[in-house]
């Protein structure tokens, strides 16, 4: 079986050199692209099992309209999405915070940086497993 | 009678006597003429007939030789016992004389007038010169057949005539004495009571002209008022050891004896008693302390009006005062220095009118009319101008009444505070006002600049150091493989250090949001155990675990609040990291969460060596670490219990710390069952807006 391949979409080069080779060493396929265009061609020639947002990149919630455009997108809206932020959502105007959103913030789950690497490890494994049970 | 009424007094009393005594001797001479002496002419009348009732019967019944003839030894017996025995003639029928005896004057020209002719005789009045005969005829019988005859005798009226002269003259006599002592005393008692009154009469006329003090002066000259003849006055009647203060005139002693009033009722010298019944004595007394009254009721009204006087030029703001007529009748120093006129023009004609420019005095007189400066005929703080002597324009404040005499409006007072001073400091003020909105704007704008900066230092800061959180948990994780020891010792102290700066960047965040009131409470039903106090302890149980501390936790499972549970977990995590880290090592962290009914009660305890009691009143506040805390290796911001205490209240709960030094620290927390309620004001305002 191959390795899982996990997009990592973030306009930090530092989080995404450190993400990536936390994940390498996990296992995972990692690529990574510093903004959502790039990201959007990666993950459309790649088809990757997953993917790593930022939120706030160009803009403050362009990682949020990036996964509902994902979401909207027919071939694309299976894909596992983990929202990474370094802020709280009210901090961007939304009147609850990020967590608690996710019925409608197009993501499966929620992770406020700094991020524990073994949780991410346990989070993206729960989204793999669950995406493969689908 | 008007011209008795226009005398003087003394004359008066001097006319009355006389005419009285006058009038005591007319009556008594009447008496004597009209009642003594016809009493006495009777007398004679009588006399003169019982004589020649008793003569006819001798010699009607005697046996003389020739009875025409009476024997003249008993005519002269009978003239020596009654002296006023004139004559006895006997005559015979044709009226020739028989027998004569007596006073020849009465024996020719005789001027009979008949007065009573009576059976037994006839009386008749016999005046002739040198004097007044009473006569009585009486028949005699005839003696063997001769002729009648007739007795006559006459009691002459000398003696009445004598008496009468002489009581005339005593009379006259009497009357000039009584007349001359008459007038002398009454003189000298009219004297004695007009003196008096007319003293009075001076010292009321001194009254009247105002001059009190001579008026006094003249008064205790009386010769009544002489001390010593004053204290023989009330000797003896005075009931006690008095000094009554109005006595003595003293306005300084009467002063302060209103209600004392020792003419009427001293109760120790019982003056009116002492005063008795003489009138005059009271008249003067009481003209005494009626003086003295006035001389107090001056003094007082002196100072009174010294006193008013002192109050009007006291005043710092002018006070002025018109007639109907708008001349001024009141104008003070306060007056003087705001207008510029001085005392003497303004009392002497100003017009009210010239204080005020243009129609000004015409507004002020319509405000004072209406209702709305404090009722009708009253202003109160009425802004308007005044106009000074040199043409400036003076910006006052008025306040003014009408006073009214027996319903009539008489004066109007008003009473001017300048406002120049008030306007530039008014001015001033605003200036400063608006210097201050500037820098208040500057401030709030180099505000917003450091909130910002905070808020975006600390984000820009939490990436890299997330980055770097992150990277040095992989390698204490070992995903890179396993470390040495010193290299693993190495990256612990790394990620505690990027643990601490994380909390610190977590709690800047938190400040920033606090004070930009961006600080969103959202409160929702919460399983307090379940969804904000065991992922803290999971959060936190490797630092919990470092320090060996062992958690017990009273929360029921089911227990429901309403509260943001957020923002609880960073409560939670707040105390419960307070709690391990200043706690003691291998201590005991209790927390717990019951009902109270109304409100929930939470408690964060744990043992260790606690807060002075100094301290307890410092801990909530911004930047504050406690000596305590500085002892510790731990570092942190000063900001978590701020931010906590920040967040209990924005759920409408309170916070506070219990403690015994060297043993415990209990932090509690009362939330209300409508802990939303006020929470999120911030938010509805930003809903509204």
């Amino acid at each position: 079986m191959s390795e899982p391949k996990i997009v990592i979409i973030d306009d930090d080069p530092s989080f995404l050199e450190i993400t990536g080779a936390i994940l390498k060493r996990f296992g995972y396929l990692v690529l990574t692209a510093a903004n959502t265009e790039t990201g959007l061609d990666l993950i459309e020639t790649e088809q990757p099992d997953l993917l790593i947002l930022d939120i706030m990149m160009a803009s403050v919630d362009e990682g949020l309209n990036f996964a509902v455009k994902l979401r909207q997108n027919e071939a694309l809206r299976r894909l596992p999405i983990i929202i990474v932020s370094a802020q709280p959502g009210t901090e961007k105007g939304y009147t609850r915070s990020i967590d608690q959103d996710l019925d409608w913030i197009a993501a499966d789950i929620f992770m406020e940086k700094p991020v524990d690497p073994q949780a991410l490890h346990h989070n993206i494994q729960l989204l793999l497993k669950k995406n493969a049970c689908a | 009678m008007p011209w008795l009424e226009r005398l003087s007094f003394q004359t008066k009393i001097t006319f009355i006597t006389l005419v009285m005594i006058l009038l005591v001797v007319v009556v008594a001479w009447g008496g004597i003429h009209f009642s003594i002496l016809p009493a006495m002419e009777q007398k004679i009348q009588d006399d003169a007939r019982h004589l020649a009732g008793s003569l006819a019967t001798t010699l009607n019944s005697s046996g003389v030789a020739d009875p025409r003839r009476p024997s003249v030894p008993t005519l002269e017996l009978i003239q020596r016992l009654m002296p006023n025995l004139a004559y006895v003639e006997i005559a015979d029928s044709g009226g020739t004389q028989v027998h004569w005896f007596g006073d020849q004057r009465f024996q020719t020209r005789r001027q009979l007038r008949v007065l009573a002719d009576q059976q037994d005789g006839m009386l008749a009045l016999n005046r002739v010169e040198g004097g007044t005969v009473y006569e009585v005829s009486v028949p005699l019988a005839g003696r063997a057949g001769g002729p009648d005859q007739l007795l006559r005798v006459g009691l002459t009226t000398d003696y009445i005539t004598h008496l009468r002269w002489q009581l005339f003259y005593v009379l006259s006599v009497v009357t000039l004495f009584v007349l001359v002592s008459g007038f002398v005393c009454t003189r000298w008692f009219s004297v004695l009571i007009t003196r008096p009154v007319d003293q009075l009469l001076h010292l009321t006329q001194l009254l009247a002209e105002g001059k009190l003090e001579e008026s006094l002066k003249e008064c205790d000259q009386f010769p009544a008022f002489q001390s010593h003849k004053l204290d023989s006055f009330f000797s003896g009647a005075r009931t006690g050891d008095c000094n009554c203060p109005l006595l003595s005139g003293d306005p300084a002693e009467a002063r302060g004896t209103e209600e004392f009033f020792p003419y009427l009722e001293c109760r120790t010298c019982n003056i009116r008693q002492c005063t008795g019944k003489d009138e005059l004595m009271r008249l003067l007394l009481a003209f005494r302390f009626m003086a003295v009254k006035i001389r107090c009721y001056r003094e007082q009204l002196h100072q009174r009006y010294q006193f008013e006087e002192r109050l009007l030029e006291a005043c710092p703001d002018g006070i002025i005062a018109n007639n109907r007529k708008g001349c001024i009748i009141l104008y003070n120093s306060g007056a003087e220095q705001l207008l510029g006129y001085s005392r003497a023009e303004a009392l002497t004609g100003l017009p009210v009118q010239r204080l005020y420019p243009g129609d000004e005095a015409r507004e002020i007189k319509r405000a004072l009319l209406s209702e709305d400066y404090g009722g009708r005929g009253i202003l109160v703080d009425y802004n308007t101008r005044a106009m000074a002597r040199e043409g400036k324009v003076i910006p006052i404040r008025l306040s003014a009444t009408i006073l009214y005499d027996q319903g009539d409006e008489f004066a109007i007072a008003g009473y001017f505070h300048d406002l120049t001073e008030l306007e530039e400091h008014m001015s001033a003020l605003s200036q400063a006002n608006a210097r201050l909105n500037a820098a208040n704007r500057e401030l709030g704008r180099l505000n917003r600049y450091y909130l910002d900066m905070l808020s975006f230092v600390t984000h820009e800061l939490k990436s890299p150091i997330a980055n770097g959180y992150m990277s040095a948990n992989a390698l204490r994780q070992e995903i890179f493989g396993t470390l040495a020891p010193e290299q693993a010792v190495m990256v612990e102290a790394t990620c505690r250090n990027l643990d601490q700066s994380m909390e610190m960047i977590r709690h800047y965040l938190d400040l920033s949001r606090i004070e930009k009131d961006e600080f969103l409470v959202k409160p929702q039903p919460t399983r307090l155990l379940g969804e904000v106090i065991e992922p803290v302890l999971t959060a936190l149980s490797s630092t919990i675990a470092d320090r060996g501390a062992r958690i017990e936790v009273e929360v029921a499972s089911d227990f429901e609040w309403l509260l943001d549970p957020e923002l609880f977990r960073g409560v939670i995590t707040n105390l419960v990291s307070n709690a391990v880290k200043y706690g003691e090592r291998n201590g005991i962290i209790r927390i717990s969460a019951r009902s109270l009914g109304e409100s929930c009660r939470l408690e964060v305890w744990n043992s260790g060596a606690g807060l002075a009691a100094a301290d307890l009143g410092q801990l909530f506040k911004k930047f504050q670490r406690l000596p305590s805390s500085r002892k510790s290796t731990m570092r942190g911001t000063g900001l978590g219990l701020f931010i906590t205490k920040t967040v209990v209240e924005r759920h409408g709960g309170r916070i506070w710390v219990e403690s015994e030094e060297g043993a415990w620290v209990n932090f509690l927390m009362e939330l209300p069952k409508d802990a939303g309620t006020g929470a999120t004001s911030a938010d509805q305002g930003r809903d509204g807006a």
